[in-house]
Order: C-alpha cells, then structure tokens, then sequence
C-alpha cells in the first residue's frame, strides 16, 4: 500500500501541474521553474520526476502534449484538457475541504 | 548540450516494463531538462563538471526516476501487463486472419483476371500474370505469414526486453504448426475443369513423407525465428 504521505505528495504534485497546465502550455523545465517561482522554492521537486506524472496524466486523458523543435532540440509541451480541468476542480475542492479540516484541528486544539 | 547520459536509466526502464515509446520521450525530456539545468548552473559560475553534479542533483538519481516510473502502471507496456495475450494470442489470432485476408485477395484477383479475359476474348486465358498473383497469395499465406508472425514477436519480445521464455517460445511453435498443417489450393480453371476451386484446410497424417515434410515447414519457422532473435539480441540490447 501507498504511504498516506507519498500519496499525499501526489495529489498535490497532480493538482499544481494541472492548475499550471490549465493556464498555458508548458514544457518539464518551465513547468518545474514555475512551480518553485510561485512557491517562493518552499516547493523543490526531484525535477525528473515530474516526467513519470506528466506522462501518466496524459494516458489518463487529462493532458495532451505536442512536439515542437526549438535549437535544434526536440521539446515537449503539455496541456490540460477539458477532462484535466474537470478533475482539477475536483481536486481543488477536496484540497480546500482537507486543508480547512486541518486548520480546525490546528487552531482548535488549544481549546479542546 | 547536456553531458547527462541517460542509457543505463533507459535500459533499466524498458527491463523493468516501462513501454519503449514512453522511455524514448521520457530520455529525450530528461536530456533536454538537464541541458537547460547544466546551462543555468555555468551562468552561476560553476565548472563544467560540477555544473553537470548540479543538474543531476536536481533531476534525481537513475534510482528515484525508476522507482516512480514503476509506481505508474498506465506507462507499462502492454507485453509486461498481458503477455499472453500480446505474444501468443493475438500473433496466432493475426496470422489466422491475415491468411484468411490473403486468400480473399486470391478470390478477388480471380474474379478481376476472369473479367479481364471476358473483356479481351481474343485471348485464350486469363493471363499469367493472373495465375501468379493468386497462387503467390495462397503460398504467402502458408509459407510466409506465420514466419512474418514469428519475426514480429520476436522483435516485440526483444525491444520490451520480455524475458517470458515459455510463452515466447509456445507462440512461435504455435505459428509454425499452424503453418506446417494448413492447406491452401487456388485452382484455375483449365481444360477440364470451367470453374476455379479453392481448397483449404487442416492436415495430420502418420506418414512418414508427411511427418518429414511437417518438421522441415516448422523448422523454415523456428529456425529463422530464433536467429532473427539472436542478431537483434546482440544489435539492440543495449540500446534503447
């Protein structure tokens, strides 16, 4: 079984890609400049690791990619879809139901 | 350009059952990530070589790249998921079909050579070029199709690095029998006869003539087949 915190890792990794996806087309490197741009680095992925999950949520139907030949080197571009979007949102929710479950219990637990 | 080799991660990749088409693109985004990190960290001021440590930092190691690439079932290749089904039935299920498909063209290529000489009643036959072409589709679908079989599930096995021996094995001698014991007979009309004939099925016989003439048919399969294996083994092993 997968350990809550890896799975967790997931999750979060699946719905900042898709978020930033939804946005514009990205390819891994801009993808990962990004994500530790907008999380002040507080966010530092293993940046190879984001090609298993970016190629995993496109067999899932989620994103699509397009090639594109830029100096001569062959980089790849993804993009969310409509399915990607929906499932975005839906991870959204979710997040925001945990992270308010989880501030309840931080900030309440002084008074219990 | 990125010094970065990622070969060995490939070929661990591909041993383990992450699908060829998905390791190719995932080495090609690996080397140009890794360029642009090596780039960013000589724009730091680092040495070539410790700019090159740097990069290969922040990707990960070969290890972890690995490990979550084997955490995704959706990038194993279909051979590692269902190798039954991808090297024994649906080779066996292609070449049956593929025969049948080349018999279909004989009866087709029949009936446009018969309209060809009704057209040019000057001439005392369909042609024989008529001839060739359907005898040589009831011959490719006997002798040719299930060594053609043989060989692509050889090539599939190599390039996904399946290592099911049994299966493999049973699916080339499956395709070779199915050759050695099928008939298929396109007559033409001649003299005697005012119509074509098709024959075609399934033969065993104890005789001794047969039996010989069997094991010659399935070893014209095997034998190609596994030397067909071998030069790939040697060509492609360490590359992906």
């Amino acid at each position: 079984m997968e350990h809550p915190a890896s799975a967790l890792t997931g999750i979060v990794s699946e719905l900042l890609i898709l978020r930033l996806l939804s946005e514009r087309e990205m390819y891994g490197y801009e993808l990962a400049k990004t994500v530790l741009a907008l999380t002040r680095r507080e966010i530092r992925l293993r940046e190879g690791l984001l090609y298993p999950l970016l190629h995993d949520l496109e067999q899932r139907g989620l994103l699509r990619s397009r090639r594109e030949v830029v100096a001569g080197r062959s980089r790849i571009y993804y993009r969310a879809t409509a399915r990607g979007n929906r499932r975005r949102r839906r991870l959204t929710e979710q997040w925001q139901r945990a992270r308010q479950a989880v501030s309840a219990i931080l900030e309440g637990a002084g008074h219990v | 350009m990125s010094e970065l080799d990622f070969r060995s991660l490939g070929e661990r990749m591909i041993q383990a059952g992450v699908a060829p088409r998905h390791v190719r693109r995932m080495l090609a985004e690996l080397s140009e990530h890794g360029a642009q990190l090596e780039l960013d960290a000589r724009q730091r001021g680092l040495d070539p070589v410790a700019a090159r440590a740097a990069a290969r930092e922040v990707l990960g190691s070969d290890e972890e790249i690995l490990t979550r690439a084997l955490a995704t079932p959706s990038l194993r290749s279909w051979g590692t998921r269902w190798p039954v089904v991808t090297m024994l039935l649906a080779p066996v299920v292609g070449c049956c079909l593929s025969g049948a498909l080349s018999l279909a063209l004989a009866v087709l290529f029949y009936q446009v050579g018969t309209s060809a000489h009704l057209a040019a009643p000057d001439q005392t036959s369909p042609g024989p070029f008529w001839y060739a072409l359907t005898t040589g589709l009831t011959h490719l679908a006997v002798y040719i199709l299930p060594l053609l079989w043989a060989l692509l599930v050889m090539r599939y096995a190599v390039s996904r690095r399946l290592t099911a021996t049994g299966i493999l094995l049973l699916s080339i001698l499956v395709l070779a029998v199915i050759g050695a014991v099928t008939n298929l007979e396109f007559t033409w009309p001649d003299g005697t006869r005012h119509q074509a004939s098709i024959g075609a099925g399934v033969g065993f016989s104890t005789n001794l003539v047969w039996v010989i003439h069997f094991a010659v048919r399935c070893l014209v399969v095997v034998g190609p087949a596994f030397a067909y294996r071998q030069w790939l083994v040697r060509r492609t092993w360490h590359t992906v």
